[in-house]
């Protein structure tokens, strides 16, 4: 085996010369143009840009909630992006966390429940899902809010519980979109501090934000620029 | 034509849905055989990719219309025996003119062909990988073009019908027999061979079958297969000369067509229909056996493809006998263990 191939087996995460064209209007749009990315186990990739450039659009692709026009989604080296619907969804299901910008907490049901959601249909939400969606809980600081209506809490609190759902089944990929947006200055510190623990258990995380705290922070591997859906 | 009559119409009509459904399938299918590449990551493979997933979707759907068209087929047989003067059932109906009965034999041969397609679609669904891409658009192509045959061989049997003539019925055969003109066979012969031979292939089709559920090999499930594929023949010609005449309670009444009926107790239905099922479900496992492919580092989809269908064999085949042993022993308890054929 060359070295090459070698250092790709032992990638995460990998984006194929991916493409996003969706339609407006009459028209269609490139949203993103041949990206590639890489992403190994243990390290954090931000991906910032202006509004628009594409950031959500490149985590959702990454995520296998959306279909690259062109290029391929890798996760552990299985071509994701490739498969049918319901074996994507357990792949997604198994091996990737995502932490949306608004959260997408199910506003009618418990702390608990939400992070218990993951686990549905796989069958796991038992007494065992929940000592692990317990623990994900207690690990992110609202472990008493387990059993508080979504409703009621606080936007930072939110933002734990999304992340807690996000983690519970231990994902080899965690995406998180623009996760300091809503929070003050030593929160966010606390959260980046937090997300470095997560990639030094062995995930590989990919941020979109244009925070510069994100950017900025020690544990940040490499920081990727995409305007107009291009890496620049 | 006889388009104005409903059941030519709705048989007619569901040929040509079921067509144009396999025939979105088989365009698909012919734009897989040339242009699809499994290393390629390009717009046009993947777009491909989902449009063998939406072509799929329509076989499926087109299995269901073919099933319909098979029912169709019997009901109009049926329905139109008043309409044919001398006719007693659909055998006048389906004997009137020559494409009548190869109409039905090609449509019975569509569904079995539609439902093994959709056998493989399972197998395909749980595969990982898009190894059975080639196979089920040749598959495609080939059911697209059984669709199109069986359509115009049911158009030249329904349109062609005369309704003015004086038909022939399955009670001719059998008038003829019992004075002596012919079918002295009635008693031994073909009729004891098949029977035999019948049984014991679905004895042995459903022991395996059973036995694969437990332990899933591919050689079981070939053996299954190439076992129902002798049954099919042989189980439908024991039913028209062992199990009809027990119906009816007449050694020479051997019509399938009057399975279908009221005073029957439209046991050819459910006896034909379960016959259909068990072999469908058998040769798409052997099909499955062969074609199954494991994609690295994941397990083998065939046992959990073979699981349900080998099952669903049992099942089928076990009904169609508990179905065809019906009339025979409800025949000994009526005549007091009297045999009906001497």
């Amino acid at each position: 085996m060359s070295a090459p191939e070698s250092l790709a087996r032992a990638a995460v995460l990998e984006a194929l010369d991916v493409t996003k064209r969706v339609k407006d209007g009459a028209t269609r749009r490139d949203v993103l143009c041949g990206v590639s990315l890489t992403v190994g186990a243990g390290e954090i990739v931000v991906v910032t840009g202006p509004s628009g450039s594409g950031k959500t659009t490149l985590l959702g692709v990454l995520g296998g909630m959306l279909l690259p026009t062109s290029g391929e989604v890798r996760i552990d080296g299985e071509p994701v992006s490739r498969l049918r619907d319901h074996h994507r969804a357990e792949v997604r299901r198994k091996k990737v966390g995502y932490l949306f910008q608004d959260f997408a907490l199910v506003e009618g049901m418990s702390v608990l429940d939400n992070v218990l959601l993951p686990m549905v249909p796989d069958g796991l939400a038992d007494a065992a899902g929940t000592k692990l969606a317990e623990a994900a809980l207690a690990r992110l600081g609202v472990a008493e809010r387990a059993h508080s209506p979504v409703s009621v809490l606080s936007g930072g609190e939110r933002q734990r519980v999304a992340l807690a759902r996000a983690l519970v089944r231990d994902p080899r990929v965690l995406l998180l979109d623009e996760p300091t947006a809503h929070l003050d200055g030593s929160r966010a510190t606390t959260l980046l501090d937090d997300l470095a623990a997560i990639a030094a258990r062995g995930a590989a995380l990919v941020l979109s934000s244009h925070d510069p705290r994100v950017t900025s922070h020690a544990s940040v591997t490499a920081v990727h620029t995409l305007v107009d859906g291009v890496f620049t | 034509m006889n388009l104005l009559e409903p059941w030519i119409l709705f048989r007619l009509a569901s040929g040509l849905v079921a067509a144009l459904l396999f025939a979105r399938t088989a365009w698909t299918g012919i734009r897989v055989l040339r242009f699809f590449h499994l290393r390629s990551v390009s717009e046009g493979q993947l777009a491909l990719e989902r449009q063998a997933e939406l072509a799929a979707t329509s076989a499926r759907v087109g299995a269901v219309v073919a099933t319909a068209s098979l029912l169709l087929s019997a009901a109009a047989a049926d329905r139109l025996t008043p309409a044919l003067r001398g006719a007693m059932c659909g055998y006048g109906v389906v004997h009137a003119n020559a494409y009548g009965p190869t109409s039905i034999v090609l449509t019975v041969v569509v569904t079995i062909a539609a439902f093994v397609h959709i056998e493989l679609l399972a197998l395909d669904r749980r595969t990982r990988s898009l190894a059975l891409a080639r196979p089920l658009a040749i598959g495609g192509i080939g059911l697209c073009l059984l669709t199109l045959v069986d359509l115009s061989y049911a158009s030249w049997w329904l349109g062609g019908l005369d309704l003015g003539v004086v038909a022939s019925c399955c009670s001719t055969g059998a008038d003829a027999a019992a004075a002596g003109v012919g079918d002295r066979g009635a008693a031994a012969g073909p009729r004891v061979f098949v029977t035999v031979l019948s049984l014991v292939v679905a004895l042995t089709t459903i022991v395996l079958a059973v036995v694969g559920t437990r332990r899933p090999r591919r050689g079981l499930a070939v053996a299954v297969g190439a076992l129902a594929a002798v049954l099919l023949p042989a189980g439908a010609l024991a039913i028209v000369l062992e199990v009809a005449p027990h119906v009816y309670e007449v050694p020479h009444h051997r019509c399938p067509y009057c399975l279908l009926r009221g005073d029957a107790w439209y046991l050819g239905y459910p006896l034909f229909g379960a016959l259909i099922v068990g072999v469908t479900s058998a040769v798409g496992a052997a099909i499955g056996a062969v074609l199954a492919r494991r994609a690295e580092g994941e397990p083998d989809p065939f046992p959990a493809f073979a699981v349900p269908v080998l099952s669903r064999t049992a099942v089928a085949l076990g009904l169609a006998l508990a179905l065809a042993a019906f009339p025979v022993l409800r025949y000994a308890w009526v005549s007091d263990g009297a045999a009906l054929f001497r």
